[in-house]
C-alpha cells in the first residue's frame, strides 16, 4: 500500500487529543491487514502485534501518534460557539478557518471575523485573541445548543503539491505512522527474530500521555518513536530547521539511548538512506521522552520527519523524507533482528 | 438560483482577471438575451427586451470580480511573494489554500511552526511582505515553469450548505448580485432592461464607469453582498444589518447617497408584498452605485444587497431567506409600473 493511500485513509479520521476513540476502531481495521492481531486499550491506543513464535525474543516498539491538534466547545453565544484550544494551536490561523463540529452528524462551521470595512487603522496588526473568536455553525440562537465538551478539528483535504509536496492536516503525526507501516509491510516477507509492536498512541499533543501508558503495557526492549520536526521555511532560522528532502532527522541528545541512535545513524549511512542528525539537548518533545525512563528504562531511538507549518492545518512533507523514515525502520529492525536483538 | 450560485461560487474571477466568470455568464445569458456587449475592459453589458418600452433606462448591476492576490515576485527557494487584491485583512490569508494562476496550481500560504515562535511574535500578524506561497517548488527555475508575476491568486473555498437556511462560499461578493441578475434575465420581463455585469468593483469600483458611460442609465439598482456583523461581541449597530432579517434596501455607502425615491419605492412595494427588509446601521464600504451616479450627467441610484459574514474571506456566510428576499424585491422592481420611478 503506497504511502499516500495510507495517509489518505488516515486523513479521513478525525482524532482530536483526548477524543481518539471514534477513530480508534476504524485505525484498527486499517492497521490490522500488517499484524497477526491488533488491540485497542482504554486510552484509545491503538496496537498492532506481530510475535516472532520464539518465547526468548525482544520486543521492539515502533510509536507514532495518532491525535492531532484542535479545539473544543466550551459554550454557545447567541448560537455560536465559543471554544478553547486542544494542544499547541497558533491563534492566527483560526480567523476565517474552515472547522468540523464533531457531533452526530458533524457540522460544518467557519471561525468568524470582523470585515475589514469595519476595522480601525492597526487593528490588522494585532493577531486575534482566542476569547474575540466564535464558530459559526448557521445555527439561530434558540436553536438547541451543540454540548460543551464536543471537539472540533480543522478543516483541510489532502492536496498534492508539486515536487513530491503533500499538504493536508495532521501530518503530524500521521505522516509518521504511515512511514511506520510501510516499514511493517515491507517486513511482512521477512522473517523476524524480534516480536514487533506498533502503537498509535493517543494524547502526545497534550502531554504525551498515551504513549507512556502503551509502553508500560508493551514492556518493549526497544523503542523507537517516530515523530516529525521541524522543515525550513522562509520565515524560519535555516540553522534551527531542516530541509524538505534531507530525509530522515536521527534524534542525538540525552533522550535518545547512544546505542540506538548510534545504530540508526550507522544503518542509514551503511544502507545510503538520507538522513541527517537532530541534536536535541534535553527533552525531545515527543514520546521519547516519557518511553525512555519508563520502568527499568527502555532503550529509545527518535526518528523525525521534516514537516513545514507545523500545527496548522496546512502542514507539508516531502514524500521523500517519508519514505527515507520508512526504510530505516525497516533496515534498522532486520539489522537488530539478525543480531539476535543485540545493539 | 442555489444551482446557479454554486456555479458561479465555483469561478475564479480576482479583480481584472475575471474572464472565466464572464465566459459562463455570457453563455447562461444568450438564450435570453437581445443584445450582449462586452467592452475593452471586460465589463457585460446585455439587453433585454420586455413586453414595454421603457421611457427611462434602467440598468441593473452586479460585480463579476472577487478580492484575491496577484504573485509579485518569486524567490531563489521557489516561494511566491504576493500581493493583495482589494481588501483583505491579511490575517485571513494565514494557513488558507489557494490556487495560482489559470492552471489553477494548488499552493498554501505558509506560517512558521508556533514552537519556533515568541509570545510577542504570535500576538503580532506577518506583515504582508513575510507572506509567502508554497505551491511545492523548491527552486525559481522550477517554480518559473508554471507561474510567472502577474498570475491571479484566489483562495480555495467550496460551497457548503451549513444549515437549514445558511450557506458558506467564497466570492458570494457579489456572485450573489450576478446570480439575481442572471435568474431576472432568464425570465420574461415587463420591460426593456440592461444587466451589467461589472469588473473591478473590489478594486475602486472602475469597471462601472465604462458601463455607466455606455449605457447611461437614469436608474440604477446595484446587487450586492454587503457587510454583516451579527457576531457575538456586536451590539446594536455594530451588528451594521442581520442575516435572517431580509434584504438590505440600501440609502447610502461610503462613495455615494442613493436616491431617496427610489428608496421609498423599494421600502413600499417590499411592505406592500410582505418581503422581509432592514436597513444597514452603519456606513461602510463603497459599492458600483458611486461610480455609475457620477458617470455622465449622472444616475438615481439604489441597492439590494444580503448581509455577508466573514465578507472578502475564502469562507463567506450568508443566509438563503434574505437571498430569497431579495431576488424578490428586485423582480417587483424590475417589474413595477414605470411611473413609480417617478420622482
Amino acid at each position: 500500500m503506497d504511502i499516500l493511500s495510507i495517509i489518505n485513509k488516515l486523513e479521513a479520521k478525525a482524532s482530536p487529543s483526548g477524543f481518539e476513540h471514534t477513530a480508534a476502531k476504524s485505525v484498527e481495521s486499517l492497521i490490522a491487514r500488517f499484524f497477526d492481531k491488533t488491540e485497542v486499550d482504554s486510552f484509545g491506543n491503538v496496537y498492532g502485534f506481530r510475535r516472532s513464535g520464539k518465547k526468548s525474543a525482544k520486543t521492539i516498539l515502533l510509536d507514532a501518534h495518532i491525535d492531532e491538534i484542535g479545539l473544543i466547545v466550551t459554550g454557545t453565544k447567541k448560537g455560536f460557539l465559543t471554544f478553547t484550544t486542544l494542544g499547541g494551536v497558533d491563534p492566527r490561523i483560526l480567523p476565517a478557518r474552515e472547522v468540523t463540529v464533531l457531533t452526530s452528524p458533524p457540522r460544518h462551521g467557519v471561525i468568524c471575523t470582523v470585515p475589514p470595512h469595519l476595522q480601525a487603522a492597526g487593528d490588522e496588526d494585532k493577531a486575534c485573541s482566542i476569547k474575540n473568536l466564535y464558530i459559526d455553525i448557521g445555527a439561530e440562537s434558540d436553536e438547541t445548543p451543540v454540548p460543551c465538551g464536543t471537539p472540533v478539528v480543522f478543516d483541510s483535504s489532502l492536496t498534492k503539491l508539486r515536487e513530491n509536496y503533500i499538504s493536508a492536516r495532521a501530518l503530524d503525526d500521521r505522516a509518521s505512522l504511515a512511514a511506520i507501516l510501510r516499514a511493517v509491510e515491507l517486513l511482512s516477507v521477512k522473517k523476524l527474530n524480534l516480536n514487533l509492536v506498533v502503537v498509535a498512541s493517543t494524547q502526545e499533543e497534550l502531554g504525551l500521555r498515551g504513549a507512556r501508558c502503551a509502553a508500560f503495557g508493551i514492556k518493549p526492549d526497544f523503542a523507537i518513536v517516530v515523530d516529525v520536526t521541524h522543515a525550513t521555511t522562509p520565515d524560519s532560522d535555516k540553522s534551527l530547521t531542516f530541509k524538505s528532502g534531507s530525509g530522515v532527522a536521527i534524534g542525538v541528545g540525552p533522550n535518545m539511548t547512544k546505542k540506538m541512535s548510534g545504530s540508526l545513524l550507522s544503518v542509514a549511512e551503511d544502507k545510503k538512506i538520507p538522513h541527517t542528525v537532530e541534536v536535541c539537548s534535553g527533552n525531545s518533545g515527543t514520546n521519547a521522552w516519557v518511553i525512555q525512563n519508563l520502568r527499568d528504562g527502555i532503550a529509545t531511538g527518535l526518528l523525525s520527519i521534516p514537516l513545514k507549518y507545523m500545527h496548522t492545518p496546512v502542514e507539508t512533507v516531502k514524500k521523500n523524507d517519508i519514505e527515507a523514515t520508512a526504510k530505516l525502520i525497516y533496515e534498522f529492525v532486520l539489522n537488530l533482528s539478525s543480531g539476535g536483538g543485540k545493539l | 438560483m442555489m444551482e446557479l450560485l454554486e456555479k458561479l461560487c465555483s469561478l475564479h474571477g480576482v479583480s481584472g482577471n475575471e474572464t472565466e466568470v464572464s465566459a459562463f455568464i455570457r453563455e447562461f445569458a444568450k438564450p435570453y438575451a437581445d443584445k450582449i456587449d462586452e467592452d475593452s475592459m471586460g465589463n457585460l453589458i446585455i439587453f433585454k427586451k420586455g413586453k414595454k418600452k421603457r421611457e427611462k433606462t434602467l440598468l441593473l448591476a452586479a460585480h463579476m470580480d472577487e478580492v484575491g492576490m496577484i504573485i509579485r515576485d518569486i524567490t531563489e527557494d521557489g516561494y511566491l511573494k504576493f500581493d493583495l487584491v482589494g481588501g483583505i485583512d491579511r490575517r485571513v490569508c494565514i494557513g488558507k489554500r489557494v490556487l495560482v494562476g489559470d492552471k489553477k496550481i494548488p499552493g498554501l500560504i505558509g506560517l512558521r511552526a508556533i514552537h519556533l515562535t515568541s509570545v510577542a511574535e504570535r500576538n503580532t500578524t506577518p506583515k504582508l511582505s513575510e507572506l509567502y506561497i508554497d505551491i511545492g517548488c523548491e527552486k525559481k527555475s522550477s517554480a518559473k515553469k508554471l507561474v510567472s508575476p502577474g498570475d491571479y491568486v484566489s483562495f480555495s473555498s467550496g460551497f457548503v450548505r451549513l444549515s437549514e437556511n445558511k450557506i458558506k462560499a467564497r466570492a458570494l461578493d457579489d456572485r450573489f448580485g450576478c446570480a439575481v441578475l442572471l435568474t431576472l434575465l432568464s425570465e420574461e420581463l415587463m420591460y426593456d432592461t440592461y444587466f451589467a455585469f461589472t469588473v473591478q468593483e473590489e478594486v475602486g469600483v472602475r469597471g462601472a464607469r465604462c458601463v455607466a458611460f455606455s449605457v447611461k442609465p437614469d436608474i440604477s439598482l446595484v446587487v450586492e453582498s454587503t457587510t454583516a456583523c451579527d457576531i457575538p461581541d456586536c451590539d446594536g449597530a455594530q451588528e451594521v444589518c442581520r442575516q435572517g432579517c431580509g434584504t438590505v434596501i440600501g440609502y447610502m455607502d461610503g462613495g455615494a447617497i442613493y436616491d431617496k425615491a427610489l428608496f421609498a419605492l423599494l421600502r413600499d412595494i417590499a411592505e406592500k408584498k410582505r418581503i422581509k427588509w432592514q436597513m444597514k446601521e452603519r456606513v461602510a464600504g463603497g459599492t458600483d452605485a458611486r461610480s455609475i451616479q457620477l458617470t455622465g450627467s449622472g444616475a438615481r441610484v439604489t441597492s439590494l444587497s444580503i448581509p455577508t459574514r466573514y465578507i472578502h474571506s475564502p469562507s463567506s456566510v450568508a443566509d438563503i431567506r434574505d437571498m430569497e428576499a431579495t431576488l424578490m424585491l428586485a423582480r417587483e422592481f424590475v417589474n413595477t409600473k414605470e411611473e413609480s420611478f417617478d420622482a
